[in-house]
């Protein structure tokens, strides 16, 4: 993935944008798209204002809720930082070092991300529980208790695990981006290795970093699964025992629109940080040195292979322990091939529909940049942020009361999925189309084709490679989505995830590691074809 | 006086590809030294190889009388005191123009800094972002970044190519003068005789990966070793003639030449050295050769007018930039100036 | 235009859903054969078969449920009626207080013709808003008065007795208390996990204000509370937790020992606890289904009620689930102590429905 979110002038020559305005259809088109981002605000306001504004204050302003918000956010910020913190040093060492197996390493280092929170969370009690795998290993070695799992330190622990790989990818994308002529004008300058690291290279990664942070950040706020299986009380936790004990959709309409407006600020603390530079995304005109580590290299290697234990193998690990048991005691396990292709099938739909949706908000932030295009874009994280049984069920209200020919049927589904995952697909359909100088397209206008003639002949070839990219990002983020898919699926249609959650639900572990497995592997390929075919490039 | 830059016998290799052999060059302090050659011609590497981003498979690279690359020597970049400005300029984005020109710097002098800036008629730009400034003064920052810290060599990666011509040329003149008032030595490589020749104070043309010759512009360009590096240093003129005792008998007449084979050989003759006369009612003089105008490249300047000779071959000729002569017109060629011969290929 | 590499990409993406697609049957668009498709055999027959009945509509012949009980538990119950009455069963399965939630938020447009729940609270909650349909008397008169609603609108299909789980390498049963209350004692400090989220604990603690007041049962959680417990996402973890020796008691459901037993083995070092005399801790209660008022298929749901309760499908809550059937001379797993001998204390199910007062309580004493 190249460089997301990173502005940059036109022709690299310090020439202002041209401020134009948006063609109607393209305005058009993206007005859609936002309008669709709306449906679930529209239900949260709908269902929270008919309590009136007694109960909304009587929520927003007791001490309790204010606790959890703070909860949360310490959650995501910690999260937020720990991922950084192990993604820049990964993406730097698989992409220019001479570490032994770096291909290798770095898939194996983004595979993390195909493994559902709800099944990591799982996975990393059973290990490091006070009754866990870890504690039974170290038990002769005379370790009495290890430290506690659940409440924070776990939850932040697991969704660090399974989330870091997002930060990794952006932050390995940006590396490829940077010109390394201008790690060379450091060294040139006087600057070591590490210097100019600290200096040159980590100010340039910073779009790159903010994008995977910002990604990490707000699906920390909407996730469920770790934070209930950790017993974390996080925001998240409250709306979801809100609906699950009361029955009563007001208080956690209520709850759910604070967590927007947390979004919003998170949101527009990122746009602050934007700062003032200009990156000149320049390709790079060769590939940059590779930097020996000499007496590195086992701390190096260590450190990868720690990651990944804990990020991946153990949970493959544990689910093929749990399989593997299952099967000796005549565990029955159903055939899992309708499951399989469901699972395959929607997310490949919603992998093409949020791609699609994807462009028009992507070429209007890139091509005509401005107020207006910059709230669009924000506005698409919305839909990202909120925990998913919010988003089905305003899709509920919706889909049952004003469009029942589209009720419970694949195509609402697939349209869930696309609010839910749009971010994604944007970030890099945008950093794809900053690489397509505006001058080809330009040509192509001179040449006497229309705009939407040249966007689907010259700028979307081109910045195909991006464009696929967001796709396939979305696709395994659709795999494993739960909540929605139970709701909003048609009655009867199961995938991957809801199988593992049956299973789960009933403590079959044996039943819910046969689809957890196949799950991964299915996700395995796609992210394997993503990360690899970067270097092709 | 130690030379600032000194290679020997330096040689590199990507596996089966040689891109640099046997280069020997010296670099004097205060001068400007061009790397002129056709693209592939390995100049590129050997910048590279001064500046310490490469190493050397053999030879030995000294910079400043001090050896930084040879058999169990590889002094790293950051240590070589080598400054160097790349094609894209290479400024760090995220920092101000002072902020760029202050990073070699430890401690960031202010003093120097303003003092550099100045030099590069940047005063008053401190404060803005590279990205706010125009082709030409984002030069001049990478120009200035590289001088602030007091190099023993400046080293430029064709750094005018980025530019459109008409700034070209301004630029040029700005560069050299501020790198003569800086004092300092440079060397640039270019595949632009125009720049080599108006820039340097000399020049070594690469070839294939080795140094074919090195001289001051002027020699090279009148006395160039062998007719590849003449054709490639400008304009030439060649027909075939015949050489004894200084005297050159060719289609034009008799010519004086230098040059050391005799007998049968290739004669270069520069465009400046072909002057034209109208031939009106036939008559051509004696020393004079007919010829038919072919076409015309009007410079503004100069003129290049290419003729075919009635003996049959094609000529180049540079005027000034007066009326000329058009495609089809009779004009009388005639030598004034020295031939210089090569052997026949 | 597009490199190769970027090609090769996308052939290999189409590639693999192609290949999925030879694997796998088509997606089913709306009327999946979702319910016909659980089964403890590796068959997948009837899968297809239902697939091929895309084009059946609802109200013709078929039963759209929505089920807060997990198909590994009652999927056999429904592929049973579906051979037996013809009806096309498609289930929805989901949690249970979503299931209700997406019901309420549906309003009138509802698909769903019968919602079976875990707990009686979302139960009452739907009728409580009027989406309940009054069931005929032959099905109301099975179960015994305190397994039903009062006014009729659902029906008990099992019952779970509320007990504690205890370990049995650490504890015996002459070490636990008499009553639930006993658990406030200090002496419990850290060896007590529950599972506060969870719809029986809060039907639980419902009943408790019910029967002892609302000052008593604060003074209970918060007598818990002070011995700090373990609390787990849900029973079953809670009952892990007590095999484990993570907490030495649980109070959870009676049935979630088995389960955890056919899991890990049967000499696992846990048992069921009952408390006696009629105390808040002996509770039980009933997972039961209701017909909603916006059924298109109501007889159906009937039918399915009357074949839940029929002596078959007792038996198999019997058998299978380690549930307690309430429909008269079924016999219970030998395992479990009668019903009859369960001294639960005297509560209407139908009045759990105070949830909103339930969750107060748990927030304001910090179980929630």
């Amino acid at each position: 993935m190249a460089v997301p979110t990173a502005t940059r002038t036109e022709d690299g020559r310090g020439a202002k944008p041209r401020r134009r305005r948006p063609p109607l259809l393209l305005g058009g088109l993206a007005g859609l798209v936002v309008a669709a981002m709306a449906l679930p605000l529209v239900y949260l306001v709908v269902r929270a204002f008919e309590g009136g504004w007694e109960e909304i204050a009587e929520v927003v302003l007791d001490g309790d809720t204010l606790a959890v918000l703070g909860r949360s956010a310490l959650l995501a910020s910690v999260v937020t930082a720990a991922s950084v913190a192990i993604s820049v040093p990964l993406a730097w060492l698989t992409g220019r070092t001479d570490l032994p197996g770096r291909r290798a390493w770095a898939v194996l280092a983004a595979l993390p991300l195909v493994i559902p929170s709800y099944v990591g969370g799982f996975v990393l009690v059973s290990v490091l529980g006070p009754r866990g795998m870890l504690q039974g290993w170290l038990e002769p070695l005379g370790v009495e208790r290890l430290p506690e799992i659940y409440g924070f330190p776990g939850a932040a622990l697991a969704l660090t695990l399974f989330s870091y790989p997002y930060v990794f990818l952006t932050v390995r994308g940006a590396l490829r981006g940077v010109d390394p002529a201008m790690e060379e004008a450091a060294r040139s300058l006087g600057s070591g290795a590490w210097a100019t690291f600290a200096r040159v290279t980590l100010p340039q990664l910073r779009p790159g970093i903010v994008a995977g942070a910002l990604l990490v950040a707000l699906y920390c706020l909407s996730d469920f699964g770790v934070v209930s299986l950790l017993q974390y009380e996080s925001f998240s936790n409250e709306i979801y025992i809100q609906y699950r004990s009361a029955f009563d959709r007001t208080p956690a309409a209520i709850l759910a629109l604070m967590l927007v407006a947390l979004t919003i600020a998170v949101l527009f603390v990122e746009g602050r940080t934007r700062g003032r530079a200009r990156y000149h995304g320049n390709a790079a005109s060769r590939p940059a040195n590779t930097v020996a580590l000499g007496r590195w290299r086992l701390p190096a290697l260590l450190f990868c292979g720690g990651v990944v234990l804990f990020a991946l193998v153990a949970p493959v690990g544990v689910l093929g322990f749990w399989l593997a048991r299952g099967l000796a005691e005549g565990e029955p396990l159903r055939p899992l091939w309708n499951a399989a292709w469901s699972s395959i099938y929607a997310s490949g739909l919603a992998a093409a529909v949020t791609a699609l949706a994807a462009l028009p908000v992507a070429i209007l932030s890139v091509r005509f940049r401005g107020r207006v295009s910059g709230l669009v874009e924000k506005a698409t994280y919305l839909g990202y942020a909120l925990p998913g049984i919010v988003l089905a069920l305003s899709l509920v209200f919706f889909g049952a009361n004003y469009a029942p020919w589209a009720y419970q049927t694949l195509g609402l589904l697939v349209f869930a999925y696309a609010i839910h995952f749009l971010p994604q697909a944007v970030g890099t359909t945008r950093s794809a189309l900053l690489q397509v100088r505006p001058s080809v397209e330009e040509a192509a206008r001179g040449l006497g084709r229309g705009p939407a003639r040249v966007a689907a002949t010259v700028t979307a070839p081109l910045a195909g490679s991006g464009i696929l990219a967001g796709a396939a990002l979305v696709f395994l983020t659709t795999m494993k989505e739960l909540p929605a898919t139970l709701l909003l699926g048609p009655t009867g249609f199961e995938t991957l995830a809801t199988r593992i959650w049956g299973a789960t639900s009933e403590a079959f572990f044996a039943r819910a590691a046969a689809p957890a497995l196949l799950l991964i592997g299915i996700s395995a390929i796609p992210l394997y074809l993503l990360v690899i075919r970067e270097r092709a490039k | 006086m130690s030379a600032a830059v000194r290679l020997q016998g330096v040689g590199r290799s990507y596996g089966p590809v040689t891109a640099v052999r046997d280069v020997d060059l010296e670099v004097g302090r205060g001068e400007v030294l061009a790397l002129l050659g056709p693209s592939g011609c390995g100049k590129t590497t050997t910048l590279r190889l001064i500046a310490g981003f490469e190493a050397p498979d053999a030879g030995t690279v000294e910079v400043g009388g001090r050896t930084v690359a040879g058999p169990g020597i590889n002094v790293p970049p950051e240590k070589r005191r080598v400054g160097m400005v790349f094609q894209d300029y290479a400024l760090f984005p995220h920092l101000t123009v002072f902020q760029n020109v202050a990073y070699g710097l430890p401690g960031g002098k202010k003093a120097r800094v303003e003092e550099v800036l100045a030099l590069a008629h940047l005063e008053g730009l401190g404060g803005r972002m590279p990205h706010e400034l125009s082709g030409g003064q984002q030069q001049r920052v990478a120009l200035a970044r590289a001088l602030a810290p007091g190099p023993e060599v400046v080293l430029l990666d064709e750094p005018f190519s980025n530019l459109d011509a008409a700034l070209r040329v301004r630029v040029r003149a700005e560069m050299r003068d501020i790198l003569a008032d800086a004092g300092a030595t440079a060397v640039f490589v270019t595949h632009d005789q125009e720049e080599a020749l108006s820039l340097a104070d000399q020049v070594a043309v690469m070839m294939d990966g080795t140094v074919v010759q090195k001289a001051a512009p002027e020699v090279l360009y009148h006395n160039p070793a062998s007719r590849r590096i003449a054709e490639f240093v400008g304009e030439a003129n060649f027909i075939p003639g015949t050489h004894e005792n200084g005297r050159l008998s060719c289609v034009l007449g008799e010519v004086p030449a230098c040059g050391e084979c005799t007998g049968s050989v290739e004669a270069m003759l520069r465009p400046e050295a072909l002057r034209l006369r109208a031939l009106q009612n036939g008559g051509v003089a004696g020393g004079e050769a007919g010829a038919t105008v072919i076409s015309r490249e009007f410079y503004g300047h100069d003129q290049l007018i290419k003729l075919r000779l009635d003996s049959g071959p094609v000529l180049c000729s540079r005027l000034g930039g007066g009326p000329g002569f058009r495609p089809g017109e009779r004009v009388a060629v005639a030598v004034s100036g020295q031939a210089l011969v090569f052997p026949k290929p | 235009m597009i490199s190769r590499g970027n090609l090769v990409f996308a052939i290999a993406l189409l590639a693999l859903l192609a290949v999925a697609a030879g694997c796998g049957q088509p997606p089913p668009e709306g009327n999946g054969g979702g319910g016909s498709r659980q089964e403890s055999t590796s068959e997948e027959t009837t899968g297809g078969e239902t697939t091929a009945q895309e084009a059946l509509k609802p109200g013709e012949g078929s039963l759209v449920v929505y089920s807060g009980r997990s198909e590994e538990l009652v999927g056999p119950i429904f592929e049973q009626f579906e051979e037996r009455s013809g009806v096309d069963v498609q289930v929805r399965y989901g949690e249970t207080a979503e299931l209700a939630a997406t019901i309420l938020e549906e309003g009138e447009n509802s698909p769903a013709d019968l919602f079976f729940a875990q707990d009686p609270g979302a139960l009452g909650a739907l009728d409580d808003e009027g989406r309940l349909t009054k069931l005929p008397e032959d099905i109301l008169g099975r179960v015994p008065a305190k397994f039903k609603a009062d006014d009729g609108d659902w029906v008990g299909t099992s019952g779970r007795a509320r007990v504690v789980a205890y370990n049995t390498e650490e504890l015996k049963e002459g070490d636990l208390p008499d009553s639930v209350f006993g658990f406030t004692d200090p002496e419990w400090e850290g060896r007590i996990g529950w599972a506060p989220t969870n719809g029986s604990f809060q039907a639980f603690v419902t009943a408790l204000r019910n029967l002892e007041g609302e000052d008593r049962a604060r003074e209970w959680l918060e007598g818990v509370q002070a011995n700090d417990p373990f609390a787990y996402p849900d029973n079953l973890s809670a009952v892990e937790g007590v095999a484990s020796g993570e907490v030495q008691v649980a109070l959870v459901n009676h049935y979630y020992l088995f389960q955890v037993k056919e899991e890990q083995g049967q000499d696992l070092p846990a048992a069921n606890y009952f408390f006696q005399g009629g105390d808040p801790g002996a509770l039980v209660l009933a997972a039961g289904a209701g017909v909603l008022d916006t059924a298109d298929n109501p007889e159906a749901g009937e039918e399915f009620l009357e074949f839940a309760l029929s002596d078959e499908a007792q038996q198999y809550f019997a058998d299978e689930t380690y549930e307690y059937p309430l429909v008269e001379g079924v016999e219970v797993s030998e395992e479990l102590p009668p019903l009859s001998d369960i001294q639960s204390p005297e509560v209407d199910l139908s009045n759990l429905d105070d949830l909103g007062g339930t969750l107060e309580l748990l927030q304001e004493t910090g179980v929630l």
